[in-house]
């Protein structure tokens, strides 16, 4: 790494010595960047001056392969967009592609896909707080206890779908199969033991004065600069701001679930930890009422073979683990879309990175970029 | 017969044999100067080392092993367990790993320096086991100065630790060994403020001395309000001197590469690790010596106590090996130079305070000042304590 | 208080350190290859397709709406020609890629005929000599008791096919053809 001078150099004091500003790749290959994704950062000494996030090391021309595969072939595409949460990008999908040909899902389908949605927000949430604790230093311990409860959602994920986090579970106008024998047990199992160890979880860390010291005051985002940049999800929320689309949009049957939202006070890496943490617990009161309500019915509505959705335009979005995850369909009236845009949260959450890490230490840049959860699949598609 | 009487018995066998078989048979070649005395001194002194190098490297060997394991258990998973029974065998593999590896050194590095700091930071933390008495009668060589010889020798992995930034010719290497320096070097004070309490009471740098100060089982100098807070103290430097968690800044995150020892491979990197292990080993049986009563204890033979008292210990480190994150490094310093340093210098004055008081009002006395220290330098920490904080639930 | 919370969080791996010596929900492990995982029934291996026990014949009529089906045209397959030379019932070759298929399981949604299933075999590593990745239909057959033992829900819904005219003419299997179908495999 050679020194050079900056553009924007900060204006200096005559009397002190002339420094320059150290250019410093963090990544592309680094174990603490949640995939292949490089920040270039200018440091002054310690703290940081300037920071450029660089990704596109795992773009897979997502997009322009979905306009050459039909709606339903998009669907096992759709899950490797996030691929910690695959059932919620097929849900989002199939939302977009039933607003586009106006069709409505059956009751017991909504029901289902509430049911996955909320608990692919456990799996997501489970790795992020277990990895932003990882990348703080704690050697593993929390990632394992958080990877323990999520092997058991899992494992529930692979009972209904066959598979754990590839899922191809939604279909345009419902899901694609209903729920085998036995397993709302093994969910009501695990919801009933989940509070306890959420509890273990908060003991271990939520008080840890270690934590508290790296993450309080790091990383403040202020509400205002959120709201411009179009951030959504828990960023948005632990800077205050009271947005939740399932709560604004009320899409799908979540009009008839009570659940509160958790917002956060000052926006920094502390909040939105805890809101996320807050969120798993309101989750489980979700899936308590959806497994208590479940209709009995078709989990399919009747879609031909062949979808060809008139002409026309649609946007779904979907309040997913990590912000609003919308998919934008323009259909020409054939069997394959025009154009298919995916609006990924990790993306447009990452917009507001330097302004967040700039003033703090080369080691905050870490925690930062941990606490806005990003997954490459989606920030690079 | 218990050990300490075995090894007693070996010893005194060796110098018997040195002065009755050896001296004779070798008398015809040997010079004047060395008499019969001297080559007993030799033999006695030979079964120290020979016995100190047996054990500890392999007692040493099986402390990663157990660490490897009881972190394993800690985060519900087993440890190692495929490479023989129980993976008792992956020191082992670990070992010959390392041994047939690349050696690299840097191109423009300084070459010798390169090769000694391996040597140096390993041979000072090796020579402080002479110290430690392990058991009664069974230490290397009983010196007036013992404490003193301790600190004195595990300051000198400080130097190493900057020869091997500095070798390695490498703008991130040598930041972090300045870095690990910084940290090692304000850590030293605190760690020796809390030996001096004990040495101030006991009126003597042995080690022996300050074993036989700690008659029975409420005399061990935890137990005494001064002798908790010099404790806590010690354990918070042994931790940073030994670069373990959470203040392992130099062999984690620094600068994003793996610090002071980022250029070394092999064998060379090996000797690191088994640096940092000896020490945090040896920190650990002065800490028992220092504060736990070394080798006392009933109906156990001594040499069981003190291994015992150790291995808590070091069950302490894997615990917080465990459960903490990493500290800032400039958390780091301000935790020793603000909150430390001051209550360290607080408990020689209450320890001090004390000798002049009647036992139970100055147990009382004392705990109570250093109580009230404890929370009062809290008040500039005050950003690092507690913030209770808890989402707003909104509809 | 300073140094609370890191007790509390200490008391957390402590009870879990100890426990793991006797709950077995604290030591989750399972020692692979010793121990293993039962696998759901619905799991997604790589297809396979399906002959019928007794007469070892196979179910596919090489209608290419796999082939069509499949995101990542892994699967590549021509008819037969029969012994007067029109296209027989039956595939001459069928090619899956294993290189490309991501086992998503729709061609099994797409197929008429409930010739296809989803197999659970995952441990395909070799370590001496690489195993083509094309697999043929040798390598892909698979009895009909072996999808019942794997996966009795699919093979409850697959019922088994009924004869054959000479015509080509052949009774659906029970399984409605549009939509509203819930697929079961």
């Amino acid at each position: 790494m050679d020194e050079h001078m900056s553009a924007n150099a900060p204006a200096h004091d005559p009397e002190l010595l002339d420094t320059d500003l150290l250019e410093l790749s963090i990544g592309p290959q680094h174990p603490s960047t949640h995939g292949v994704f490089r920040m270039v950062a200018k440091l002054d000494g310690e703290n940081i001056a300037a920071l450029e996030p660089v990704f596109g090391y795992l773009h897979r021309c997502h997009e322009k392969i979905g306009e050459s595969l039909t709606y339903l072939q998009n669907m096992p595409m759709t899950d490797r967009l996030d691929y910690i949460c695959g059932p919620a990008n097929n849900i989002a999908y199939a939302i977009a592609a039933e607003k586009l040909a106006g069709i409505q899902p059956p009751e017991r389908a909504e029901y289902i896909r509430v049911i996955m949605t909320e608990l692919t927000r456990l799996v997501n949430h489970l790795l992020l707080v277990g990895f932003l604790t990882n990348d703080l230093g704690a050697f593993f311990t929390p990632v394992l206890y958080a990877f323990r409860e999520r092997e058991k959602i899992l494992d529930i994920f692979e009972a209904i779908t066959g598979g754990r986090m590839c899922t191809n579970y939604a279909r345009i106008g419902g899901v694609a199969r209903d729920f085998p024998e036995g397993i709302t047990a093994e969910i009501r199992t695990l919801i009933d033991a989940f509070p306890r160890f959420l509890d273990e979880f908060e003991l271990l860390l939520s008080e840890n004065e270690i934590l508290q010291n790296r993450c309080v005051g790091t990383g403040v985002l202020a509400a205002a600069a959120a709201v411009n940049a179009g951030i959504s999800g828990p960023v948005l929320r632990a800077s205050g701001v009271n947005y939740d689309i399932r709560k604004a949009d009320g899409y799908s049957i979540y009009p008839r679930f009570d659940f509160r939202v958790p917002v956060g006070q000052t926006g920094d890496t502390y909040d939105r930890y805890l809101v996320r943490i807050c969120e798993m617990r309101e989750s489980l009161k979700i899936l308590r009422q959806a497994l208590a309500g479940l209709p009995d019915g078709p989990v399919q509505a009747k879609v031909p073979k062949l979808f060809k959705p008139p002409r026309g335009d649609a946007y779904g979005r979907i309040e997913g683990p990590k912000g609003e995850l919308g998919f934008y369909l323009v259909s020409d009236g054939s069997t394959k879309p025009f154009r298919y845009k995916v609006r990924p949260p990790s993306l447009i959450n990452l917009t507001l990175l330097e302004e967040m890490c700039v003033g703090h230490k080369i080691a905050d840049a870490v925690i930062i970029l941990g606490s806005i959860d990003i997954v490459l699949g989606e920030v690079d598609r | 017969m218990s050990m300490d009487n075995v090894w007693i018995a070996i010893k005194q066998a060796a110098v018997g044999a040195a002065r009755d078989v050896l001296y004779p048979l070798l008398d015809p070649v040997l010079p004047a100067w060395i008499t019969p005395e001297r080559l007993m001194m030799f033999a006695s002194a030979v079964i120290s080392v020979v016995s100190i190098l047996v054990i500890v490297p392999l007692v040493m060997m099986y402390l990663t092993w157990a660490e490897r394991k009881v972190v394993g258990r800690m985060q519900n998973r087993f440890g190692p367990n495929r490479v023989g029974w129980f993976g008792l065998l992956q020191p082992i593999a670990d070992a010959v790993k390392m041994l047939t590896k690349e050696d690299i050194v840097p191109a423009r590095g300084d070459r010798f320096v390169h090769l000694m700091a391996p040597v140096l930071i390993l041979v000072p933390t090796l020579l402080v086991y002479a110290v430690i008495p392990f058991g009664e009668g069974m230490i290397a060589a009983d010196l007036d100065i013992g404490v003193l010889y301790f600190l004195a020798l595990s300051s000198v992995t400080t130097l190493a630790v900057f020869m091997a930034g500095w070798a390695s010719r490498n703008k991130y290497s040598f930041l972090g060994g300045m870095r690990a320096v910084a940290q090692m070097v304000s850590y030293e004070i605190p760690l020796v403020i809390a030996a001096v309490v004990v040495v101030m009471r006991v009126g003597s740098l042995s080690t022996v001395a300050i074993v036989e100060a700690q008659a029975g089982l409420f005399g061990w100098f935890v137990f005494q309000p001064w002798g908790l807070f010099a404790f806590l103290i010690f354990l918070a430097a042994m931790t940073a001197e030994a670069n373990r968690s959470p203040f392992d800044l130099p062999e984690g995150e620094s600068e994003l590469v793996a610090g002071f020892h980022t250029e070394y491979s092999g064998m060379k990197f090996g000797m690191f690790y088994l640096a940092e292990y000896f020490s945090a080993l040896a920190q650990c049986f002065l800490a028992a010596t220092l504060f736990f009563g070394g080798w006392k204890g009933p109906l156990l033979p001594g040499w069981i106590w003190i291994f015992l008292k150790t291995f808590v210990l070091v069950f302490v480190l894997f615990l917080f090996r465990g459960t903490f994150p990493r500290v800032r490094v400039d958390q780091l310093m301000g935790f020793t130079w603000k909150f430390l340093l001051p209550l360290a210098l607080t408990t020689v004055f209450v320890a001090g305070l004390t000798y002049y008081l009647p036992p139970v009002p100055g147990w009382i006395v004392g705990a109570v000042l250093l109580t009230g220290t404890f929370f009062v330098l809290m008040l500039p920490n005050r950003r690092v304590t507690l913030v209770r904080r808890a989402c707003r639930l909104e509809n | 208080m300073y140094g609370l919370g890191l007790l509390k969080g200490m008391y957390v791996v402590l009870r879990n350190f100890v426990e793991s010596y006797y709950k077995p929900e604290r030591l989750v492990t399972v020692q692979y290859p010793e121990e293993r995982r039962p696998l759901p029934p619905r799991f997604r291996g790589f297809p396979f397709l399906i002959y019928d026990d007794d007469s070892g014949a196979l179910r596919c009529v090489a209608c290419q709406l796999c082939a069509k089906a499949c995101p990542a045209t892994c699967i590549e397959l021509t008819m037969a020609k029969g012994e007067d030379g029109k296209p027989a019932k039956r595939p001459e070759t069928y090619t899956l890629d294993l290189g490309l298929c991501m086992q998503c399981g729709l061609c099994v949604e797409a197929c008429p005929f409930a010739a296809l299933a989803m197999d659970h075999d995952f441990e395909r590593a070799v370590i001496d000599q690489p195993e083509p990745l094309r697999l043929g239909i040798d390598q892909l057959r698979r009895p009909f008791s072996y999808l019942e033992q794997i996966n009795p829900e699919a093979a409850n819904a697959l019922a088994p096919k009924p004869a054959k005219t000479a015509a080509g003419a052949e009774e659906r299997p029970a399984k409605s053809s549009h939509g509203g179908r819930e697929v079961t495999t």
